[in-house]
């Protein structure tokens, strides 16, 4: 472990929930995003978290996509519609998006309050005895 | 009855030399500070590496540098008061009348 | 009688801060930079040889300090510079060089001690 361990931690953290954020504000972007019934429909995507597993932190270890079927949904008047009217939704429910905005944030900051209290301690060490 | 020659006057055993004394005292502070002159120099040596190693990021603990740097001070302010007091011990005695 | 001002560690100590300070620097050009195009983040590497040098007991002001720039891909428009990394980056350097500047000051500390007589 480095010497500043905690920093470096709390880094990889950051660079996760950063990714998340990324993640989610694409997914509530295309909420609306219709595609014909002859494609797939936008999908929604998830990062993948995974622990170092030697106390280092945390990595993205990849990004998973959500229902490639979508919601059918009828609007003829769409110029994307097929012969029955109908057209590719995303499956994307924006309360939930929101919920997980809320959490990113939060574990966002979480991981900066260790920065900074890391920062203080290490700064007191290099002062002891003064 | 005869009467004995008064025969010569024995050696008269003499104190051991106090010299001899100081000497063993002597000593024992001498090793003293030698010793203590050796720790010094290793406590420094410590604190050397030790400071080289936290700015190259290999050290896993600040405060490893930091007291070791601590404790190499204080062996210094320590001998240093020692040496100070020994010579004024010494000049004290060197301006003592004969 | 060995240097008591120019003794590897001093330095080894004063190239440290040397490197540290350029990588101050350079975190500053990299978070200027963050939303040009093309632009390859900047690294400052000395502690691998300045490490190396101090073990084998050469000469630490020999040790060059070197500036690369990052070659990873990055973003769409082919800038590679993450925020988080140069703010924890910037963190870690000021401590550092917190850190150095201490060591000096101590050592300068000890051999005043040594010379005044505390």
């Amino acid at each position: 472990m480095s010497i500043f361990g905690a920093i470096d931690t709390a880094g990889s953290s950051l660079t996760l929930h950063r990714t998340w954020l990324d993640a989610i504000s694409d997914n509530i972007a295309n909420i609306n995003t219709v595609r014909p019934t002859s494609q797939s429909a936008f999908q929604a995507r998830y990062v993948v978290a995974q622990s170092r597993g030697n106390g280092t932190g945390v990595d993205v270890a990849g990004i998973a996509l959500g229902s490639a079927q979508g919601r059918m949904v009828s609007d003829p008047t769409n110029p994307l519609a097929d012969a029955q009217g109908y057209v590719r939704m995303p499956d994307i429910d924006m309360s939930e998006q929101m919920t997980q905005l809320i959490m990113s944030q939060r574990g966002y900051q979480a991981n900066l309050a260790v920065v900074e209290r890391a920062q203080q301690a290490y700064q007191q060490a290099i002062g002891l005895g003064r | 009855m005869s009467i004995s020659p008064i025969g010569p006057i024995g050696s008269i055993p003499v104190a051991p030399a106090t010299t001899r004394a100081t000497g063993t005292q002597g000593a024992g502070f001498g090793q003293a500070l030698a010793q203590g002159l050796d720790q010094l120099n290793g406590l420094q040596q410590t604190s050397d590496t030790k400071s080289v190693q936290a700015v190259t990021g290999q050290l896993s603990d600040i405060h490893d540098y930091t007291i070791a740097a601590n404790e190499a001070a204080l062996a210094t302010q320590l001998t240093v008061a020692v040496r100070n007091k020994a010579v004024e011990a010494f000049t004290e005695i060197m301006r003592m009348p004969v | 009688m060995p240097d008591p001002i120019g003794d590897p560690t001093t330095r080894a100590l004063s190239l440290a801060l040397s490197g540290l300070s350029l990588r101050q620097r350079t975190i500053a050009d990299n978070v200027a930079n963050l939303q040009t195009p093309g632009f390859k983040a900047g690294r400052i590497d000395f502690e691998s040889s300045l490490a190396s040098a101090w073990q084998d007991g050469g000469d630490p002001s020999s040790v060059a300090i070197r500036t690369t720039r990052d070659p990873s891909a990055g973003g769409l428009d082919g800038n590679n510079v993450d925020l988080d990394q140069e703010t924890l980056a910037a963190t870690e350097t000021g401590l550092s060089y917190q850190l150095g500047v201490q060591a000096m000051t101590d050592r300068f500390k000890v051999l005043r001690t040594a010379m005044g007589g505390a």
